[in-house]
């Protein structure tokens, strides 16, 4: 038998298209997503034109201290992450910890990773009040949730030859960990917690702007004042910001890398 | 039938690749092209389908209405109406590894097909019966609903030799059709070749002379980016060690 | 290992390094973690005021479950039209299917630029421009998957074979044909991949919108907030843990069948 239908083709391809068709249809409506909304908050984008530009360049100097307050968030977020995601991963190893250790680090790990981290603020501000604290902390633990687990991973995929090869000149645990697995997972480790850098500077101006202080903050603010064009000095801040940030981590990672590998 | 005149090609770097290739190839002629490693077989071949920049050159290819055209000059349409007349046949990389044999097959007309049909729902009933009928003829029916990626490479190669048949070109090119094949199948195929000549020529480059010498009607050697060797496909041992570049002793 | 003291030296002194640039920041930024963590007995108001949930908000609030629904269909409706300009953006940011390097340079440029634009700041302009409600967030859940996966979609298709796409050309396909019987069938599972994983991120995204002010799950979440509804909170935030992590589920469920 011919094993092509052109028939078959065609009905597949429109009911793909169909099926996606309808439920986004459906989607649509439920989200207000009508034409109208669309029209009318499109006729104001001469007046939104005028009111956010040009930006309000004698605020310039405004922003340098708040940049520089989200940028420390960022780090010490990401750094205090590097930090415990290592104790952590361990404890997410099976080759490392027993099950019941193992088991409810990785759970909280999940959860970690799958709550937003707007949600994780909220709770931390209940405990710390606003400030950059409850900021760095959100950063912190979202931040070893992920390296924690790519920690966990690495360790558990890491070369027991080695371990065991040391085990067996009478090294202790702790020496075996020092000096068998932390060489194998730091480097790894150390371009991921960049990668998160990365992420932790987009996320800080979002946080700030919720309560963390810093350049969200000033974003906030400006738009609760309705000084648009103050908004937009502060927005095209946190862009130079968020791209540096982007460009140093890529830099540092290639890096590390290529030194990984030579 | 198709006319290769003067072929150049520099690299960047300086080096010469192409010295001025010319051959010509006529009706009921089956092609050899020997070389050795890097002496520019494929770039000729890709030449011809007009997939290289030259620096200078040129090819001439006989059309549907009989006037010949110039394949190194053709752009869009022109040049893909003189490609669709021309079967390739590559290796097994050059199939599309997660479609069916059969769809690898009737993609061989797409130069024939409205661009807009192939969005909409490919091929029809009619071009898949009659793709099955040449993957009948390289022995591969059975396994026409398969997924390309997991046949073995010489049944690829009998794949891309089907697609080139349902194509119907009036002209065959294929590079080194039975490389890494055993020599059983690698006869198999030369046996699917040679009756297809004689309707359309084909143009084929070879690392075996033994082979060349029993199937091909012609042989072209190239040397270093020239035509070293245009003729008989019995050659001698010094026309061979012409070729590969060798002293006589050596040659086979 | 030849120099055990230089490596350990070595080691030491990036801890040290490390421990200053630490302190430096948490410095400048006038925290004090020790003091902030033991003294003012935060933990255990934390504690005394969130723990333990209070489940009962789950059928309680008659609108709960409504929002759950929008919040889905927000993540649905963003990542769908996202992805349905992401797709043409790929193939004219990718090397091989772009029509024109000019054009693949100026959407390269405009895909980062969304990319790098805060989504909460592009949210705050569409509250004010179409009201209050799922519309803006939906649009800035598909600015943000246009951004991240177009350029994900370029490489994806960037990564395909060329020889395939090459051998067409050669018997006389068009572009466009190309594209459609070689490269697009080769990049499908990395597209497909990438769009269920688009939808979880804007899951995420979209509870994280609707406490800025974009309604759905993320809206109670908030208003059980503002009105210090702590226990309310908690267990709102684990009826969205529950509905990310079963849509990771389904998803990776999906991956696994391609
Ligand atoms: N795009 C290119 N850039 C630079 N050099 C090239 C390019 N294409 C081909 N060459 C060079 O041109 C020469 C001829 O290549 P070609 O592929 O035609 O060799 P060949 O005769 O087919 O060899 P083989 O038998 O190994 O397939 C080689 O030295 C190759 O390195
Ligand atoms: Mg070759």
């Amino acid at each position: 038998m011919v094993p092509y239908s052109a028939r078959r083709q065609l009905v597949r391809r429109a009911v793909g298209f169909g099926l996606w068709l309808g439920l986004f249809l459906a989607a649509a409506a439920l989200c207000d997503l009508s034409p109208e909304i669309l029209k009318q908050g499109l006729g104001k984008a001469p007046q939104f034109a005028r009111e956010f530009f040009p930006p309000l360049w004698a605020a310039a100097d405004e922003m340098v201290e708040p940049l520089l307050s989200t940028l420390a968030l960022a780090s010490a977020a990401s750094l205090l992450g590097m930090l415990l995601a290592f104790p952590v991963g361990l404890a997410a190893a099976a080759n490392i910890v027993p099950v019941w250790l193992r088991l409810p680090v990785r759970i909280l790990l999940g959860a970690e990773r799958a709550l937003p981290e707007i949600l994780q603020l909220l709770f931390f501000v209940v405990a710390f009040g606003l400030g950059p604290f409850s900021g760095m902390c959100a950063l912190a633990f979202s931040s070893i949730g992920m390296l924690g687990k790519l920690v966990g991973d690495a360790i558990e995929d890491a070369d027991d030859k080695v371990l065991e090869s040391l085990k067996a000149t009478g090294a202790s645990f702790w020496q075996v960990i020092r000096y068998g697995l932390l060489p194998q997972v730091l480097p790894s480790l150390a371009a991921n917690a960049l990668f998160r850098f990365d992420v932790n500077v987009r996320s800080s101006v979002v946080l700030g702007a919720i309560g963390a202080g810093g350049i969200g903050a000033e974003i906030a603010r400006s738009m609760g004042m309705l000084q648009y064009n103050r908004a937009t000095m502060a927005v095209l801040g946190s862009l130079i910001l968020i791209y540096a940030a982007e460009t140093v981590s890529g830099q540092l990672r290639r890096r590390l890398l290529e030194d990984g590998r030579s | 039938m198709l006319v290769v005149d003067a072929l150049t090609k520099t690299v960047p770097g300086g080096r010469r690749v192409l010295d001025g290739v010319s051959f010509s190839v006529g009706a009921g002629e089956f092609v050899g092209i020997l070389g050795s490693s890097g002496a520019g077989k494929s770039l000729t071949l890709r030449a011809i389908s007009g997939l290289t920049e030259l620096d200078s050159g040129e090819v001439r290819f006989a059309c549907e209405d009989g006037t010949m055209c110039c394949v190194t000059r053709a752009r869009g349409k022109a040049l893909r109406a003189a490609r669709r007349q021309m079967g390739v046949i590559f290796q097994g990389l050059h199939l599309v590894k997660r479609m069916t044999v059969i769809e690898n097959v009737m993609m061989g007309r797409l130069g024939f097909i409205h661009p807009l049909r192939s969005w909409l729902y490919g091929f029809t009933d009619a071009e898949a019966r009659e793709a099955l009928e040449a993957l009948d003829q390289v022995s591969m029916k059975p396994l026409a609903g398969r997924i390309t990626g997991s046949l073995s490479g010489g049944e690829m190669q009998r794949v891309a030799i089907a697609r080139a048949i349902f194509q119907r070109p009036r002209l065959y090119l294929a590079d080194e059709p039975i490389a890494a094949l055993d020599p059983r199948n690698a006869e198999a195929i030369l046996n699917l070749l040679q009756p297809l000549s004689r309707h359309n020529p084909v143009v084929s480059t070879f690392h075996q002379p033994e082979l060349t010498r029993r199937f091909c009607t012609r042989v072209v050697g190239i040397r270093e980016g020239r035509v070293v060797y245009d003729g008989s496909p019995e050659l001698s041992r010094s026309e061979l060690a012409g070729i590969y570049g060798i002293r006589e002793a050596q040659a086979v | 290992m030849m120099w055990p003291s230089q490596n350990a030296r070595r080691m030491w002194a990036t801890v040290a390094t490390f421990a200053a640039f630490l302190g430096g920041f948490l410095a400048y930024l006038n925290v004090e973690p020790v003091a902030v963590l033991f003294q003012g007995q935060h933990l255990q108001n934390l504690f005394r005021d969130v723990f333990p949930p209070r489940l009962a908000v789950l059928w309680e609030r008659s609108g709960l479950w409504w929002s759950v629904v929008e919040t889905l269909a927000m993540a649905f409706a963003g990542t769908t039209l996202g992805l349905a300009f992401a797709l043409p953006a790929g193939l004219a940011g990718a090397a091989n299917t772009t029509p024109h390097g000019g054009l693949r340079a100026a959407v390269r440029f405009q895909l980062s630029l969304e990319r790098a634009l805060s989504s909460f700041f592009i949210l705050m302009v569409l509250l004010i421009a179409f009201g209050l409600g799922p519309f803006a967030a939906t649009v800035t859940l598909a600015l943000g998957t246009l951004g991240g996966f177009g350029k994900l979609f370029a490489e994806s298709l960037e990564r395909v074979e060329a020889a395939p796409a090459e051998a067409l050309a050669a018997l006389g396909a068009s572009r466009s044909q190309q594209i459609c019987f070689a490269v697009l069938p080769q990049a499908a599972p990395a597209l497909i991949t990438g769009s269920l994983y688009a939808f979880d991120i804007n899951l995420r995204a979209a509870i994280a919108l609707g406490i800025f002010g974009a309604g759905g799950l993320g809206a109670e979440l908030l208003l059980a907030y503002n009105t210090l509804r702590y226990h309310d909170v908690l267990a709102l935030a684990l009826v969205s843990l529950v509905l990310v992590t079963a849509v990771e589920r389904v998803s990776d469920f999906l991956r696994q069948r391609i």
